[in-house]
């Protein structure tokens, strides 16, 4: 475990040229909670509480789920765009060490590009509306939540990736599951401003459990949520694992049939 | 005069042609691509609605005013795409001297540039705008509303040029184009009256996203001749001044002496 | 089957003019790591590269010119202003009578290119859309471009290819295509940048025949860039070589081989096994068993004398005698300059 931290420490090193483009990348999140601020300030009128936000929590709510949806790493789609080529035959040969490596890497990338677009938008979001208060004690049970939402994310694209072995098009797909984490993760909008019925259907799927259930135990922790939660995003994380791995093992006999 | 404005626009027509040519060769990708974004403009939509449903007017904007303004940011936009679809483009045209190719051919380089490209998705986008347009808007404002959607296609494309060249006097701009371009869709998105004081002059001047979508949403509403003439202003200076930029450009780019271009 | 006649044609006026041409680059000269970066920002170093160094040459109407250089000799560049995409630090040129940087758009009307590595062709649809939109940047008077289109495709055996998307075709057909296309506007002037790249033997055939059957009916003035010997020595009858910027040779081929390399090479196929040879101005370039290759120097000793010799020592089955490939008087001319 150990040897993969070091992986990401040297990798992170080595990378600071590209650091710039993720800087530039992550401005697009300056700009993103401007208008949300400015959306909810209007929003919110007089308002003090619209479904138990307060205007802090709200803004602060919207960045934590942004952060955690907009924090990518290339390492999936480049994964994903060997499947389509046929590349990833030579991927099936390789030890586990090698996949783990990678998976070290995916994760170092979406730390670093959570916590730039975090911090920038953080400061856009605090000078406007101000902050809210956490307790600091929370904290650990929230870094757990945020990193089971991540996993949970990552699993979930890879899965899609995995698609394109019989899908041409794993694009469009994405492009789906991405509306899907915006609108019914409650990236635009906590559930709780949603129809009844809406929301009820949203608290289900995965999408909630990227997005909206860690950013809302963020703005108003609650420990039996926190429970509810972690043992969901769980289980998610072993369906979609399972789902992924017998593909991935349907592929690579596909694969090794047709002779890549 | 006339005669060179008539070969501009059959110009742009015979690209126009050959992207529909290339949709048709590509069909089941070209309709993918549409109906995703036709989706994705509804899904928004009915976020929307459901915002609006719950808190009734944002700042005096309703049901109607919102659909307005997608209307208008989804049919401009595409229009852009889907005629001018290598808007997004420019930059990286700079960065890897394909400027050449344009360059040496006998028609006007920005045109060629610009038309050379069509995107699959921004047909939908216009599908959707024209669909939402139909619905919303009533026979007489028709004439003001392809004004404002003409106005809308020259701030974005000025605005694109604008930061496509920068390239040509600081070094490849194509993150800062990308994000720029993004930021800009984003802030045209939404009612430009939930921003207010220094904010809003800037959307309405400098980075004119509310002049795109809130204020023809407004004109729409109820007509102001102030604003009328300040829309057609800037987006004509706004068009003089992109252009101006990109001809100094070329004239660098002619030098060879570019940073990080490929020479 | 060379051009012969060009080379005599004294038409009035020379298609391409250039003299004392020179190009200078300067290139920001950015300091390495992040301080290096931040001092370039204030205090701007500048870096100059001289890419054209004074050249002058000038092409006449139906000439087919070998253009020919290292990578980064000036060749490129050199091009570029022919074609009006830059412009020079000083000197002179004339493409039809224009300067090109200045009228850079009427001149394209008149010149045509083919870039081996850069295609112009629409991929994804059939050649015949390609040509039919280059008609509308050309603006070609409809008829004129149909009867020029057909007869280009009857020429260049494109008929039941036109229809067909660029990306399905063999690359010696794209070829072709990207070939006509740069041909339908008549240009007076073509710039052909390595048209062979990639082909194989009966294809590249076809490409020369086809270029050198334009050229002859058309008088097309050509300059062509390439790193195929084959191709210059098919196509050109003059080349002209630059390096560093600077035109080291401009004249006929043979001549060059000539002035340049006095040697021959002598192919021998022997009877009786071959061993050695030790003779005076000759140098043995590979053996088998009954066979060997022989690098002989024209000026230290007479390929007759050679043969007496070989004949005496060995039984032999066939000769032949060749010229130094192309490749090695380019070499040496590099060297030398």
């Amino acid at each position: 475990m150990r040897k993969y931290l070091e992986i990401s420490k040297v990798y992170l090193r080595n990378n600071f040229a590209f650091m710039g483009d993720f800087v530039l990348k992550s401005l697009f999140v300056i700009v993103i909670m401007f208008i949300f601020a400015n959306l909810w300030t209007v929003i919110y009128g007089g308002e003090k509480i619209i479904e138990g936000f307060t205007i802090q929590m709200m803004i602060w709510y919207i960045l934590m789920a942004e952060s955690i949806i907009t924090s990518e790493s290339p390492i999936i789609k480049d994964t994903n765009k060997e499947i389509q080529n046929g590349d990833v035959a030579y991927y099936l040969n390789k030890p586990y060490s090698y996949i783990f490596y990678n998976i070290a890497k995916a994760y170092a990338h979406i730390v670093l590009a959570f916590f730039i677009t975090f911090l920038l938008g953080g400061l856009v979001v605090y000078s406007l509306v101000g902050g809210i208060s956490t307790n600091p004690l929370n904290i650990i049970f929230i870094i757990i939540s945020l990193f089971l939402a991540v996993t949970l994310n990552m699993i979930i694209s890879l899965f899609i990736g995995m698609l394109g072995f019989w899908f041409e098009d794993t694009v469009s797909l994405r492009f789906i599951y991405h509306k899907l984490l915006f609108t019914l993760g409650g990236m635009l909008m906590p559930l709780e401003i949603f129809p009844i019925w809406l929301s009820k259907i949203a608290a289900v799927l995965p999408f909630s459990f990227v997005a909206y259930f860690p950013s809302k135990l963020f703005v108003s922790f609650n420990f039996e949520l926190f429970i509810r939660t972690t043992l969901i995003q769980i289980g998610y994380i072993g369906i979609f694992g399972i789902l992924l791995y017998i593909v991935y093992k349907k592929a690579s006999r596909g694969l090794n049939i047709n002779g890549g | 005069m006339a005669g060179k404005i008539l070969n501009f626009f059959k110009f742009i027509w015979e690209y126009f042609k050959i992207s529909i040519q290339t949709a048709m060769e590509y069909r089941m990708n070209f309709f993918s691509q549409a109906g995703l974004m036709f989706m994705n403009n509804i899904i928004f939509l009915v976020f929307w609605i459901i915002l609006i449903g719950k808190f009734n007017t944002i700042n005096a904007w309703g049901v109607k005013d919102i659909m307005l303004l997608n209307a208008i940011i989804s049919l401009s936009w595409g229009l852009c795409g889907s005629f001018f679809g290598n808007f997004q483009g420019i930059a990286e045209a700079i960065r890897d001297g394909q400027l050449d190719f344009y360059l040496a051919l006998p028609k006007e380089e920005l045109t060629h540039l610009l038309v050379s490209k069509s995107k699959f998705s921004s047909f939908g986008d216009v599908a959707f705008g024209i669909v939402l347009s139909a619905i919303f808007i009533s026979w007489t404002q028709v004439p003001l509303f392809i004004l404002c959607i003409i106005c809308s296609v020259i701030l974005i494309l000025s605005f694109a040029i604008t930061l496509g060249s920068i390239s040509f006097y600081l070094g490849s701009s194509v993150e800062l184009s990308n994000q720029g371009m993004m930021g800009m869709l984003g802030v045209s998105s939404y009612p430009i009256d939930i921003f207010s004081g220094y904010t809003k002059f800037i959307l309405l001047t400098i980075i004119p996203a509310g002049l795109i979508s809130g204020v023809p949403v407004n004109l729409l509403k109820q007509f102001n001749i102030q604003s009328f003439f300040w829309l057609i202003g800037v987006t004509t200076i706004f068009l003089v001044f992109s252009i101006i930029l990109f001809k100094k450009g070329i004239k660098r780019y002619e030098s060879g002496n570019l940073i990080n271009v490929r020479m | 089957m060379k051009n012969q006649g060009a080379a005599m044609n004294k038409d009035s006026k020379p298609i391409i003019e250039i003299s004392n041409l020179v190009k200078v680059f300067k290139q920001k000269h950015k300091g390495t790591g992040v301080k290096g970066s931040l001092k370039s920002l204030f205090r701007p170093k500048y870096k100059e590269f001289v890419a054209v160094d004074n050249i002058s040459f000038s092409l006449n109407k139906g000439e087919i010119v070998g253009f020919i250089g290292p990578n980064g000799a000036g060749k490129s560049t050199t091009i570029k202003m022919l074609t009006g995409i830059l412009f020079p630090t000083s000197g002179s040129m004339k493409v039809l009578g224009m300067v090109p940087w200045d009228k850079r758009k009427k001149l394209a009307y008149e010149i045509g290119s083919v870039f081996g590595q850069k295609p112009q062709l629409w991929y994804h649809l059939p050649a015949i859309e390609t040509f039919n939109l280059f008609s509308k940047i050309y603006e070609l008077d409809d008829k004129k471009y149909k009867t020029r289109l057909n007869y280009l495709v009857d020429k260049f055996e494109l008929r039941e290819l036109l229809d067909i998307p660029v990306r399905k075709l063999s690359l010696g057909q794209r070829m072709r295509c990207e070939i006509v296309a740069a041909l339908l506007h008549e240009p007076k002037v073509l710039f052909l940048d390595e048209p062979t790249i990639g082909l194989d033997v009966v294809a590249k055939q076809k490409i020369r025949e086809l270029i050198i059957e334009m050229n002859k009916k058309e008088k097309v003035t050509i300059l062509l860039t390439s790193h195929d010997m084959q191709d210059i020595e098919h196509l050109c009858d003059r080349i002209i070589v630059i390096n560093h910027g600077k035109v080291i040779y401009d004249g006929d081929i043979k001549k060059m081989q000539k002035d340049y390399l006095q040697t021959k090479i002598i192919s021998v196929k022997f009877g009786s096994e071959f061993n050695s040879i030790k003779h005076i101005g000759v140098k043995t370039i590979s053996h088998n068993k009954y066979s060997a290759e022989f690098e002989l120097s024209t000026k230290d000793v007479s390929i007759q004398k050679f043969i007496s010799y070989l004949m005496e020592k060995y039984n032999i089955l066939d000769l032949t005698i060749k010229e130094s490939p192309i490749e090695e008087v380019i070499t040496k001319i590099y060297m030398e300059k």
